[in-house]
């Protein structure tokens, strides 16, 4: 893009306001938490780092966060990819409908899940347990939830999507041809999967590995609601802990300024391995024209396969789900789930009665809202400058809005407290504002993928055409760059305000007592022992999503198709 | 290498409803090149596949060597084949490509030694540890061609491997392609869409056209006497004007058109039938004179007029309007001459044995 002027014009104007918005939303909040964990009494200090990092519950944390989500990591891939080798590779029943079922988990929100399983399995009070105990004669509890092994099965269930996502359609991409011709060579299939199959889709298994493992490490719900009773905690969970229970004395901010810093540390790796691991395996395996793979006859073994799929989605997706509803339909948590026993009164009183609930659901809502409203437009102004004017220094703005795609909610609402707390003139905390401006900071980078990628299917010429129609440069962006990025935006709107509605990493550190967003809802509820009220409000939330998914779905696909 | 003769006999081969292979028959030679030719989507390739074992067909059956052999694909069946999209594994090496090929046990020393004598012989000896990415086309397609030889296959299938390949390299290409076969004398198949490889390197072609054979012949035979109006089309004809034929006297055949009058002519065999008929003819045979030319009688003429000309470097193309029909004519271009302008009023001549008479 030409431009004389040497004035302050509208490209320039952009990118102020650009480099404005990413620095006071997020380089400022990330450097306060780095500043805060290193600078102590006037000058850098590492002694007192290492110091926090030598306290027993510190590395505890960090133990128990690389164990968790190692153990999330190893599970979820393999769940993942068997699933996906099954929908893509076999002769499974009813492969397609299979396969959008094993995307349902994406959906739901774990902590919600974590409550389900908690009603279900916990030693004693666990409706499954007791079956076993009260009806079976059991004398143990057959499975306890709030263990190791319970939180990593619980976050299996709800991850696994990500490399199930990645491997599935890594088998579908990949040209058939490339197995076939080792089919002519002689192979036999054993061969084929591990010398040709396994290698070609090892970068997307990786990928999607680390994506479990990033998004574990960062996890608060989870591992809040099933380790509480046995002392299990990983490091957003000892953030949470720190920056709640101990009214933010200096110490503990400290503390968990250093546990962010190692969070944040953590990602990068995480990251950083994520992209060599790509760059690496970047094969072009993508068939252009072909036919499909030849599927593998399971024979014998297809309908207990299928069984077991269908047993699997029901015991994951079905029975959480139901129990949810039932429990949250009980006069007192804890008796069977008799129709005497049953009533719409906690949803009525949740809906429209009690204000806390009432408001934790107006509150995400309006979040959700304001927070996608925002970030679309700002997502379509950094995005413009990073993909479209060559301006110096636009790898920095790239860099500052692709950083909270890494960063965990958990840091991000740590420096949203240090900088909007009153120490630099603006005191926000224990208001709606500070939470939006967290969601701002959280969901800015897929705002900036989704207008990205829009953007750069429009053409530099189509803009030079219009300034060459006379238009000015404010014109062409607003009659020919806004239309044709529009999809992108619409895009932006809805991958932003979908998961700020289930949101609860980050606004548990911030809310207040008028500012709970429904997440915060549920999970005090439950932590009050309001487990029946809480698994209502779950209930509502998880009509909301769904509903809300569906309608975004038609929305998107009808707005697709004209 | 000993090579095979393979014959295919009735092959059927149906997808969904409706039948992509209908009752394919044909024989390729041992150490024959066969070409089959056909526009995209006419099951060529669906062909080569049950050929190779990796589809199986609804009925019919294939023998190699005189023995009808499974359809389905064994490890015994020694067939190398080279796809279009040349299908090398992008983690491997070129030698471990070419290694993978080799079927039943080999000792590593007989391993290096095969792998190693193939790639000399195709010229890419100097990239047997480069990965394919590194490759340019040509020694893409050469380590393609070697992963399908290093077996010592008696037969080689080919799935259209010059198809993305740019012109020039794709002469140079087929021409080797043409040399290592007759070299090793394998017995080798030949897909393509592409007129100008079956012609010039196949020692016959067969032409299908929605899952039928429509000819099978030699490629000059299949050049000069299409046998029906779809073959003829894919092998360059454009001009197809419908009449009437009429047997006139002894050996005189009357074609009469609506769009260009009478023609006559004599033939000595292979008299076309009687009847609603298309006349067809290339347009490089059809020749433009100014409108007062003498008309030789060994020739057919008709009146039009020049709709457009198109200069092309070596000929000049025109769209001449007769009766209510348009006809492309060819013309080679000489130094200094001017195209004739559109507008013009011109006779159009042509030799009526070079065209071809269809029912119609």
């Amino acid at each position: 893009m030409q431009n004389k002027r040497t004035g302050f014009g509208t490209p320039e104007l952009l990118f102020a306001l650009s480099v404005g918005i990413l620095l006071v939303v997020v380089a400022f909040p990330m450097l306060l938490i780095f500043f805060n964990a290193f600078w102590v009494d006037g000058h850098f200090n590492v002694a007192d780092v290492v110091k926090v990092l030598q306290r027993k519950e510190t590395y505890q944390a960090l133990l128990n966060s690389l164990f968790l989500s190692g153990g999330v990591t190893v599970t979820g891939t393999i769940v993942g990819t068997f699933f996906a080798w099954l929908v893509t590779r076999t002769d499974l029943p009813f492969k397609k409908t299979m396969k959008l079922l094993f995307l349902v988990p994406f959906m739901l929100p774990a902590f919600i899940g974590a409550l389900a399983w908690k009603m279900l399995l916990s030693p004693r009070a666990g409706y499954i347990n007791r079956f076993f105990m009260d009806v079976l004669g059991f004398d143990n509890p057959i499975f306890d939830i709030y263990t190791y092994a319970g939180i990593i099965l619980v976050e299996t269930m709800y991850l696994f999507p990500f490399v199930f996502i990645q491997v599935s359609g890594a088998l579908e991409r990949m040209d058939p041809t490339l197995e076939e011709s080792a089919r002519i060579s002689g192979a036999d299939l054993f061969t084929i999967t591990r010398k040709i199959t396994i290698p070609l889709v090892l970068p997307s298994i990786l990928s999607g590995a680390l994506l479990i493992m990033l998004y574990s490490m960062a996890h608060f719900g989870t591992v809040a609601v099933l380790g509480v009773e046995t002392g299990i905690y990983n490091i957003p969970v000892l953030i949470y802990e720190k920056i709640h229970q101990s009214a933010g004395s200096f110490d503990s901010i400290r503390t968990a300024t250093v546990l962010a810093t190692v969070l944040v540390i953590t990602a990068a790796l995480i990251m950083w391995t994520q992209n060599r691991v790509l760059a690496k395996g970047k094969y072009q395996i993508i068939a252009g024209k072909s036919f499909r793979p030849t599927e593998l006859k399971l024979r014998g073994l297809r309908i207990p396969l299928f069984a077991f799929c269908v047993l699997y989605i029901a015991f994951t997706i079905i029975l959480p789900t139901a129990t949810i509803f039932l429990v949250g339909g009980l006069k007192t948590y804890g008796l069977p789930f008799d129709m005497e026993n049953l009533t719409w009164a906690n949803y009525h009183h949740i809906l429209f009665e009690w204000d806390l609930t009432r408001d934790s659901i107006w509150n995400s809502i309006t979040l959700g809202l304001a927070s996608a409203l925002i970030t679309m437009f700002a997502g379509v102004i950094v995005s413009y400058v990073i993909v479209k004017m060559k301006v110096k220094g636009k790898g920095i703005l790239e860099f500052l809005g692709m950083l909270p795609f890494s960063v965990p909610g958990s840091v991000i609402a740590l420096g949203v407290i240090l900088a909007w707390s009153g120490k630099f003139g603006i005191s926000i905390y224990n208001t709606v504002w500070i939470i939006l401006v967290a969601y701002i900071a959280r969901y800015m980078a897929f705002s900036l993928k989704a207008n990205s990628a829009a953007l750069e299917q429009v053409h530099d010429s189509l803009v030079e055409a219009a300034r060459a129609s006379g238009a000015t440069m404010a014109q062409a962006l607003k009659d020919v760059v806004i239309p044709l990025v529009r999809p992108g935006m619409v895009a932006a709107f809805f991958l932003i305000f979908l998961p700020a509605l289930r949101e609860l990493t980050v606004s548990v550190l911030l809310y207040g007592p008028t500012t709970r967003t429904i997440g915060v809802a549920i999970y005090t509820l439950n932590e009050d022992g309001e487990t029946v009220y809480s698994a209502a409000l779950a209930g509502i939330a998880l009509i909301i999503i769904v509903v809300g998914e569906v309608l975004i779905k038609r929305l998107v696909t009808s707005k697709n198709g004209a | 290498m000993n090579s095979l003769r393979i014959d295919v006999d009735n092959i059927v081969f149906s997808y969904g409803v409706a039948p992509l292979l209908r009752q394919v028959s044909f024989s390729v030679e041992a150490g024959e090149l066969f070409a089959v030719l056909g526009p995209s989507g006419s099951g060529k390739t669906t062909l080569l596949r049950v050929i190779a074992g990796l589809a199986q067909p609804s009925s019919g059956c294939i023998r190699t060597g005189g023995a009808a052999v499974d359809t389905a694909l064994s490890p015994g069946r020694n067939v190398g084949m080279v796809f279009q999209s040349l299908s090398l594994w992008p983690h491997m090496t070129v030698f471990e490509n070419v290694a993978f090929g080799i079927t039943g046990p080999s000792s590593e020393r007989e391993t290096e030694q095969r792998v190693t004598n193939l790639l000399d012989m195709l010229d890419i000896a100097d990239t047997r540890d480069a990965r394919p990415d590194c490759l340019s086309g040509g020694q893409r397609q050469r380590v393609a061609l070697a992963r399908a030889l290093v077996s010592e296959p008696r037969l080689l299938l080919l799935d259209d491997p010059f198809a993305n390949v740019e012109h020039e390299l794709r002469v140079q290409m087929r021409h080797d392609l043409r040399v290592v076969q007759r070299r090793l004398g394998i017995t080798t198949i030949l897909v393509t869409h592409d007129l100008e490889d079956a012609l010039s390197i196949a020692d016959r072609v067969a032409v299908v056209v929605h899952g039928v054979i429509e000819q099978i012949g030699s490629p000059a035979s299949i050049y000069d006497f299409p046998s029906s109006p779809a073959v003829a089309r894919f092998v360059g004809v454009e001009n197809f004007i419908p009449g009437v034929v009429a047997h006139v006297e002894n050996q005189t055949v009357e074609f009469s058109s609506p769009d260009i009058g009478k023609l006559r002519w004599s033939v000595a065999r292979d008299r076309p039938a009687e009847g609603p008929s298309l006349l067809s003819i290339r347009p490089h045979a059809l020749h433009i004179h100014p409108v007062d030319t003498f008309r030789d009688g060994r020739y057919s003429w008709f009146e039009g007029e020049i709709v457009t000309s198109e200069f092309l470097g070596e000929v000049v193309r025109y769209q001449v309007a007769v009766g209510g029909i348009l006809v492309s004519v060819k013309q080679l271009h000489f130094l200094g001459t001017p195209p004739t302008p559109s507008g013009t009023p011109v006779l159009v001549g042509f030799d009526p044995t070079h065209a071809r008479v269809f029912p119609g």
